[in-house]
């Protein structure tokens, strides 16, 4: 009988997640014409708008766009849930990922005053067997974490090791940090410590969760250690041959 | 002369914006609202280039997503030199590379480009 129910509630589960990924899909094309139209009013394809009007219009196309990273972060988690999606193993080249995630994040960091470097520390990095785009997910919000979360003036640096059997990877920031009595939950779903949300009221709470279960789904190890108001550094660590 | 562009897309609202944009920078924009109808006026008017969405509307149980319409296009002679740029909100990377081995010449997400960096990347193409 028991069983009987846990299956019951699995498919339900599992009806629940294409609901989920229908509904994000959905939303990203609402939120698609609407990020093409703001764009379009701010160039002046609909006439000329008075400063007033372009600060306001600026300001719905920031949220517009905040929108849609929580939309895309609620379709990686339900892709992250349903089974299928993950993984999809090939041989992967963690570097590329790494330096394509710099060249997305370089931006970013440069707008904001802050210095982003990557240093390999050994000659050579093996290949992984991996699922590319949920390992680009995974690094890249770690990326988005650090630079979001340091002030202007400070310092992201992105190291990658081996030593053959594991490739490890570490994101060092000069930022905000994690307050010592919530270090406990910072890899739960939703969560978001107190003075994230201080700095950056907005934000899902849901990257540091799927990055986590990214790792653990390649059989890998991911934490992080950090001082309030000195930076964290966040680690993970994937077997070679996972 | 001016261009002629294609937009296979099921969304009027994005259709409107593209169009606006493509007329305003000399283009000549025609559309197309599913997989059927794209075809048949890609092999019909032979436009310059075709922007095509993959998430298209089943018309009459055909069922002719973006995919279908993308190697139609190149199976056929009369159109296989046509460029297309998948323009979808599907970014998985086997539906990139789908989409890429099936010949269309660049891929773009919707949500990461606005209209005025989709207009760029044809006139890179259509110089």
């Amino acid at each position: 009988m028991a069983k009987k129910q846990a299956k019951t509630s699995h498919k339900n589960g599992a009806e629940a997640i294409s609901g989920a990924m229908l509904l994000s899909h959905q939303l990203m094309s609402t939120l698609t014409a609407m990020k093409w139209s703001l764009k379009m009013l701010t160039q002046g394809d609909f006439g000329a708008m008075t400063k007033e009007q372009q600060d306001i219009v600026g300001k719905i196309d920031q949220r517009n766009d905040l929108l849609i990273s929580l939309a895309n972060r609620v379709l990686h988690t339900s892709k992250l849930e349903d089974e299928k999606y993950c993984c999809n193993l090939a041989s992967v080249n963690i570097e590329t990922i790494i330096s394509s995630t710099m060249g997305y994040s370089k931006e970013s960091a440069t707008k904001k005053g802050v210095n982003l470097e990557f240093k390999r520390l050994t000659e050579k990095i093996p290949a992984l067997r991996a699922d590319e785009e949920m390992l680009k997910i995974a690094v890249q919000n770690l990326f988005d974490n650090a630079i979001k979360y340091t002030p202007a003036g400070g310092k992201v640096t992105v190291f990658l090791d081996s030593d053959g059997k594991n490739v490890e990877f570490k994101i060092q920031d000069s930022g905000i940090g994690v307050p010592e009595k919530q270090k406990g939950r910072l890899f739960h779903k939703f969560f978001r410590a107190d003075n994230a949300i201080k700095l950056n009221p907005v934000g899902s709470g849901l990257g540091l969760f799927i990055s986590k279960n990214i790792i653990g789904a390649h059989g890998g190890k991911m934490g992080f250690d950090s001082k309030e108001n000195k930076g964290s550094a966040f680690y993970f660590s994937l077997p070679v041959n996972g | 002369m001016a261009k002629n562009i294609l937009i296979v897309e099921d969304d009027a609202f994005l259709i409107e914006l593209l169009s606006k944009k493509f007329a305003s920078e000399g283009f000549k924009v025609s559309e197309a609202m599913n997989g059927k109808e794209g075809l048949e006026k890609i092999k019909e008017t032979k436009p310059d280039l075709v922007l095509l969405d993959l998430l298209l509307p089943d018309v009459n149980g055909l069922d002719v997503d973006g995919f279908k319409v993308l190697s139609g296009i190149k199976e056929d002679p009369a159109t296989s030199s046509i460029p297309v740029i998948i323009l979808s909100n599907l970014g998985q990377q086997e539906e990139i590379e789908r989409g890429l081995k099936l010949g269309a010449i660049d891929y773009l997400i919707k949500s990461q480009f606005t209209s005025d960096e989709i207009i760029k990347k044809v006139k890179k193409i259509l110089p």
